[in-house]
């Protein structure tokens, strides 16, 4: 990514949620006359987390950038901020975006078996959601897997997991999602 | 990135309201296995099906699983075979006739004399006077047929 200025710091915020958060952030990041270049943000159970790349004309210092924006510590803001490098480009392998689905009762240590398991056939997870309700808990994962991994076999082996955990689980294209929901034909 | 709200619908579509894909249709034209003998054509024919349409079965089943959706049924469905018969006369049509009666394509290597005459040519008197009538074969079983 090629950001606005050429002093690019990554930042990130967690909180107790409330509106007015990403105001008295942006607000330090325009006093500096900053640009935001990319944000993701979400609250879980009333936290607030927060992902930013911001760039600057001038060098900053990330500490005194991350304090500037935990303001007055009464706000509770935790802030961390560091330099902005772009990741080293991993070798190009074709991959393919899949959702793996499960669900059953909750217990510790669902969602290490089934990471462990991607992790270990080298399966990226692009978003992760967990929810516990009642007893019961679900997970879902946008993970991308590398086009060479044999997609029959990996599902035999997830559904192994799975049973072994009492759990039901799905992996299937993304594709089935976004047919089923979005007028998006092109991917 | 999909949103949560919409992999949940999807998986509810799926579970709780059944959606599945109800049938895959594979087109033939099989115009180009006309021939002056009902030998040969019925080779052709058996011929082009099968080798079109062997791992229909298993293509349907694979795609099925990739995205996590049944496929219920897979058919075949051919050009109308009014073509081919033409010049051929009632009783080798019922030859032709016999691979849809009987779903199998053995049926393809059979005339018609092990199959109740009546039935299939009260079907056939139907079949060849609509020329625009198609032949739809039950690909259900074509897996088991190529195994």
């Amino acid at each position: 990514m090629k950001t606005q200025f050429p002093h690019a710091y990554v930042l990130n915020v967690l909180t107790g949620d409330h509106p007015g958060i990403v105001a008295a952030i942006t607000r330090s990041v325009n006093q500096r006359d900053g640009n935001i270049d990319a944000c993701s943000q979400t609250v879980v159970e009333g936290f607030f987390t927060l992902i930013m790349v911001i760039s600057f004309a001038q060098p900053v210092e990330p500490d005194a950038l991350a304090s500037e924006i935990r303001g007055d510590p009464a706000h509770g803001f935790q802030v961390v901020a560091r330099n902005f490098v772009e990741p080293v480009s991993k070798p190009v392998t074709a991959v393919d975006r899949f959702v793996l689905t499960a669900f059953g009762k909750d217990k510790p240590g669902i969602v290490r078996r089934f990471s462990e398991y991607l992790a270990g056939k080298d399966i990226n997870i692009l978003d992760l959601f967990a929810h516990r309700q009642s007893d019961d808990f679900l997970l879902i994962g946008q993970l991308e897997i590398p086009a060479v991994r044999d997609l029959a076999l990996l599902q035999a082996d997830l559904e192994q997991i799975a049973a072994e955990e009492a759990f039901t689980v799905k992996l299937q294209h993304e594709n089935i999602f976004v047919a089923t929901n979005q007028l998006r034909f092109e991917r | 990135m999909l949103r949560t709200d919409e992999i949940l619908s999807t998986i509810q579509m799926l579970h709780a309201e059944s959606l599945d894909v109800r049938t895959v249709t594979l087109a033939l034209n099989v115009d180009d296995c006309a021939a002056p003998s009902m030998d040969s054509l019925c080779r052709k024919l058996r011929d082009k099906i099968t080798g079109r349409a062997s791992r229909l079965v298993e293509t349907c089943n694979k795609v099925g699983r990739k995205y996590g959706i049944p496929i219920v049924n897979k058919r075949i469905a051919i050009s109308p075979v009014s073509h081919l018969l033409a010049g051929h006369g009632q009783a080798a049509a019922l030859g032709v006739f016999a691979v849809s009666y009987r779903s199998d394509f053995h049926a393809m290597m059979c005339l018609v004399n092990d199959e109740d005459p009546v039935t299939i040519e009260s079907s056939l008197n139907g079949l060849i006077q609509d020329r625009t009538t198609q032949i739809a074969i039950n690909a259900n079983r074509v897996g088991n047929a190529a195994e």
